[in-house]
Formats: structure tokens, C-alpha cells, sequence
């Protein structure tokens, strides 16, 4: 363990997957509830366009990925709300253009190019200490945006128009919640990459609605997830000497069968105690 | 009684892609009274409630309301597995007294004990949502609509999913409602013997108002002009309804 934390690239990549895991964790209860499980793998994709864009024109990565996602958000947010054009459908539009666009540049430049690597697998040695701190700052804002907007996000996620007759501002909440999530996912995609952050913003969600009897239970549950499962895919990664955004995958994939294993088997005892 | 409408409703059309679903509406609602609105599937009797509550904003005209609403749904597209439970489900009802980011206060919790106990199911509280049943729900969905003490309660089709004794039940409550609080109920039903039962006024609609009476001035031929496309129905309707029809075609 010690070995582990010497060298400054492990060192970071260690924190950034567990503050990627934490963040996306928090995030999956609501994709889960309102069933929206394909923004992960629009914004990610988005990502790629985002990388791309930067790389041509020589930007900083991060605050083009950041003005990107804002775009997509705001851009699902009204074309989802015209009743003519599902959510899902803008979702796959832009998640398809933005491929595209990202492919076309990449082709005029030259020879390898590292970070499309990283991007489809994810690289915790591409981490920096700007990384980080960006990581570190949106699970901040996650952690208060749920507390701050906890009974609305649970009314939002529970039934959107429902709630918008009770008065519940569901508009302000899906677009800054599309806004956080979308941020979210593309300074993760780096980390763990484009066809892995999809299972954290999935799976953490699943395992704690399998247990809980309230929404913050769920939470609870889904960050302890989160955390163990990007901690534990990490040391293994570094033990076993295979990548670390496929090893933290498989990870919370293993903790989601034990769960439903234990669920299933709590559920038998409770019919038999009946 | 008859000062200023609670509701009023003044020249409203809506229509969604060319399609005319509501023309040229025009009805007052006064305080205390209870109306039934009827007429034959697709008038756009839910869609005249979801805009009467503010769900659909795209329509024309005025729609003017005084007074706070409570709203039961005909259905709710609800997912069982939701970690809710109930008591959180009818707290909703008081959102609007707290707003955003607030906590709900100790009186909140109060208020759902007792509607709950008013609605005969308080061992409900903390069961999880998933749990109820189709009938339990309906009376956790008029628990949400009546936490807030609304003015006005709109209740569409109650009597779908709920076996007679919980009609029974339902209209009960209704009944205790009026007489304790004097609150308006406007009541979207197929039941013609609740709506000729229960009820003081009477709006008919098929895309428009077809007759706005007091429930003793119905006659037969409103019904019969009003379900005019769909005769299977009025049939239906006519059959099950066991009210009795006087000289006049009055219906009692």
C-alpha cells in the first residue's frame, strides 16, 4: 500500500478515480429513479467531440469539455421538453454528432494521439493535479446540490410533471441536474474512460435501490458503492498490473451480484418469517 | 351565495397540432358547489382538468381561479420500486407552504397524520408506496390532494381501480368534505349514478359544452345529445345506470 502511494501518478490517480466514483455515485440514484440511463453514455461520447475540438485547436481539454457539456445539457433540456422529440432521441443525436465531429478533426492530425487512448479506456496516468482539483470541486457541488435540493430531486425523479402541478420547480432541476451530470461525466471520461463511466453512473444507483427504503438510504448505499468499488478496482488494478478503468467495472459488476444474492436471500428468510 | 365565481372559464380553446380538443368553453364554478363533469371517452374532460390545475399552460382564452386546488389524478404512471413512502408521497401536498430547499417542519408531518386518519388509513404512514394497494394508493393520492386544505378538489374518474365498498367509501368522504369545510368538488366520472347521485351542477362535455344545468334540470336528451358518437357507451352507461327517469326525462 505504501508503494502504492510513492509515486505521484498512482498517487493521483488513486484520489481521481475515488472522486470520480463518489461523484458519479451520488449522480446514478437519480439517473436510476428517473430512468435516464442513457445520459451517461451521451455526455461521455459528447466528451470525445469535446477532446477533439480541444486537441485541433490546441485549447485547454478541460474547459472546452466543460462549455461542451454545458451545451448538450441545455441543449436535452429544451429539445426534451417539446413533446414532439424525446429526451433519449436528442441524447443519441448529439451523442452521434459529436463523434463525428471529434473523428473528423482527429483525421487531419497527424500520428498517435494519446488522449483519444485514454478517452475510449480511460488512464489514470493521464491525471493531473487541475484534474483533481476540477474532481474535487464538483463532488462538492454535487454533495450540497443534493443536499440543498433533496426533496425536489426525490419529487423530480418520482413522477417530473406530478411534481410541477404540487409547484415542485422541476425545470430548474433537470436542467441544472442535466448541467451537473454532464459535467460530471466528462472530466471523469478521462479517468476510467468513455465505455466505463456508464457503469458508474449505473450500477451504484442499482445496488442501493435494491436495499433502500428511502431515497437517502439509496444515496448512502450508492456512495459507499461507489467508493469501495473505485478504491478496491484501483489497488487491484496496480496488484495485477491490468488497466484500472476495466478493473473498477468488473468490481462493481462483482458487488452487484453479491447484493442481489444477499437481497435474494433476505427476501426468501422474509417470506419464510411470514 | 352567488357572488364571485371560484371558477371561471371564459372563451377557452386548446388544440394540439391542428386538432381541436377543447373549443369555446365558457362556465363559472361558485364556492361549494359540487360538479360533475361527464361525457364520453376522449371529450377532453382530463385535458379541461389538467389545464383548470395548471398542468397544461399552451391554450387560449381565461381561466381564472380563486382558491387553492387539490388534484386526484385518473392514473399515475408510478414506478413500485421508488424508495418512498407514504407519508413523503403526501407531503408533496404541502410543498408549496414550505418551497425549495426548506425542510419540511414537525406541523407538516402533523397534517398528513391527520388527513391520513380523516381518509381511515393512518396505519399507512410509513409504508413503503410500493406496498399499497390499488385502492390504498387512490386514498393516498386524495390524502396528497386534501393536506394542503384546498378550496377546491378535482378528482378524475375516483372510481376507476377501486372495488365498490371503496367507492362507497370514497364518496363518504366526499360527502363529510363538503358538509365540514364546504369545499368544491368537481368530480370527472363514467358513473352516471355517482354524478346524478352527488351532485348540484352538471357540465356535459364533447370537445365542447354541450349543457351546463343544475343536476335535476338533466334530462334524457342532454345525455343523448351528449354521447351521440358513441352510442355503445351511452348504452352502457344508460344500463348500469339504475336512476329513474320521470315524465319530464328528468333523471333522479
Amino acid at each position: 500500500m505504501i508503494e502504492f502511494f510513492k509515486y505521484p501518478f498512482l498517487r493521483n490517480g488513486f484520489i481521481g478515480a475515488i472522486l470520480a466514483g463518489l461523484g458519479s455515485s451520488f449522480l446514478s440514484n437519480f439517473i436510476i429513479l428517473k430512468k435516464m440511463e442513457f445520459i451517461g453514455e451521451g455526455a461521455a461520447h459528447v466528451a470525445f467531440g469535446a477532446i477533439a475540438i480541444a486537441l485541433f485547436f490546441n485549447l485547454n481539454i478541460n474547459v472546452v469539455s466543460l462549455i461542451v457539456a454545458i451545451i448538450f445539457a441545455i441543449a436535452i433540456h429544451i429539445l426534451g421538453k417539446k413533446e414532439k422529440v424525446q429526451e433519449n432521441s436528442v441524447i443519441g443525436m448529439l451523442l452521434a454528432l459529436s463523434m463525428a465531429i471529434g473523428i473528423i478533426l482527429l483525421s487531419f492530425k497527424k500520428g498517435y494521439v494519446p488522449e483519444i487512448d485514454s478517452f475510449l479506456f480511460g488512464d489514470v496516468l493521464m491525471i493531473n493535479e487541475e484534474d483533481l482539483k476540477l474532481l474535487f470541486i464538483f463532488d462538492l457541488v454535487i454533495f450540497f446540490y443534493i443536499i440543498l435540493f433533496n426533496k425536489e430531486l426525490k419529487y423530480y425523479a418520482y413522477h417530473q410533471k406530478l411534481s410541477k402541478t404540487f409547484g415542485v420547480p422541476v425545470d430548474f432541476i433537470n436542467l441544472s441536474f442535466l448541467i451537473i451530470t454532464s459535467i460530471t461525466i466528462v472530466i471523469s471520461v478521462k479517468i476510467i474512460g468513455i465505455i466505463l463511466i456508464t457503469s458508474l453512473l449505473i450500477t451504484p444507483g442499482v445496488i442501493g435501490k435494491l436495499f433502500a427504503k428511502s431515497i437517502n438510504q439509496m444515496i448512502l448505499i450508492s456512495v459507499i458503492t461507489g467508493f469501495l468499488s473505485s478504491a478496491l478496482g484501483m489497488i487491484a488494478s496496480y496488484y495485477f498490473d491490468i488497466p484500472s478503468g476495466p478493473t473498477i467495472v468488473v468490481t462493481l459488476f462483482v458487488l452487484f451480484i453479491i447484493s442481489y444474492i444477499i437481497k435474494r436471500v433476505l427476501s426468501l428468510k422474509e417470506k419464510e418469517s411470514l | 351565495m352567488k357572488n364571485d365565481p371560484i371558477i371561471s372559464v371564459r372563451n377557452l380553446n386548446y388544440a394540439v397540432n391542428n386538432n381541436q380538443i377543447l373549443s369555446d368553453i365558457f362556465f363559472d364554478i361558485y364556492e361549494g358547489e359540487f360538479v360533475g363533469i361527464i361525457g364520453p371517452n376522449g371529450a377532453g374532460k382530463s385535458t379541461l382538468v389538467k389545464i383548470i390545475i395548471g398542468e397544461i399552460e399552451e391554450y387560449t382564452g381565461e381561466v381564472t381561479i380563486k382558491g387553492k386546488i387539490g388534484y386526484v389524478p385518473q392514473t399515475e404512471e408510478v414506478d413500485v420500486t421508488f424508495p418512498m413512502k407514504v407519508y413523503e408521497l403526501v407531503l408533496l401536498g404541502l410543498y408549496k407552504d414550505v418551497g425549495p430547499i426548506k425542510r419540511f417542519k414537525k406541523e407538516h408531518y402533523q397534517k398528513v397524520k391527520e388527513i391520513l386518519k380523516i381518509l381511515n388509513v393512518e396505519e399507512l404512514y410509513s409504508r413503503q408506496i410500493g406496498e399499497l394497494s390499488g385502492g390504498e394508493y387512490r386514498r393516498v393520492m386524495i390524502a396528497r390532494a386534501l393536506v394542503s386544505e384546498p378550496d377546491i378538489l378535482i378528482l378524475d374518474e375516483p372510481e376507476a381501480n377501486i372495488d365498490k365498498p371503496g367507492q362507497e367509501l370514497l364518496l363518504n368522504i366526499l360527502k363529510k368534505l363538503k358538509e365540514e369545510k364546504n369545499i368544491t368538488i368537481i368530480l370527472v366520472s363514467h358513473d352516471l349514478n355517482m354524478i346524478f347521485k352527488e351532485t348540484t351542477k352538471i357540465l356535459c362535455l364533447n370537445k365542447t359544452l354541450h349543457c351546463h344545468k343544475n343536476t335535476w334540470d338533466i334530462n334524457i336528451q342532454d345525455l343523448k345529445n351528449l354521447y351521440t358518437e358513441d352510442f355503445q357507451l351511452f348504452a352502457h352507461l344508460n344500463g348500469t345506470m339504475k336512476a329513474v327517469i320521470d315524465k319530464d326525462d328528468r333523471i333522479f
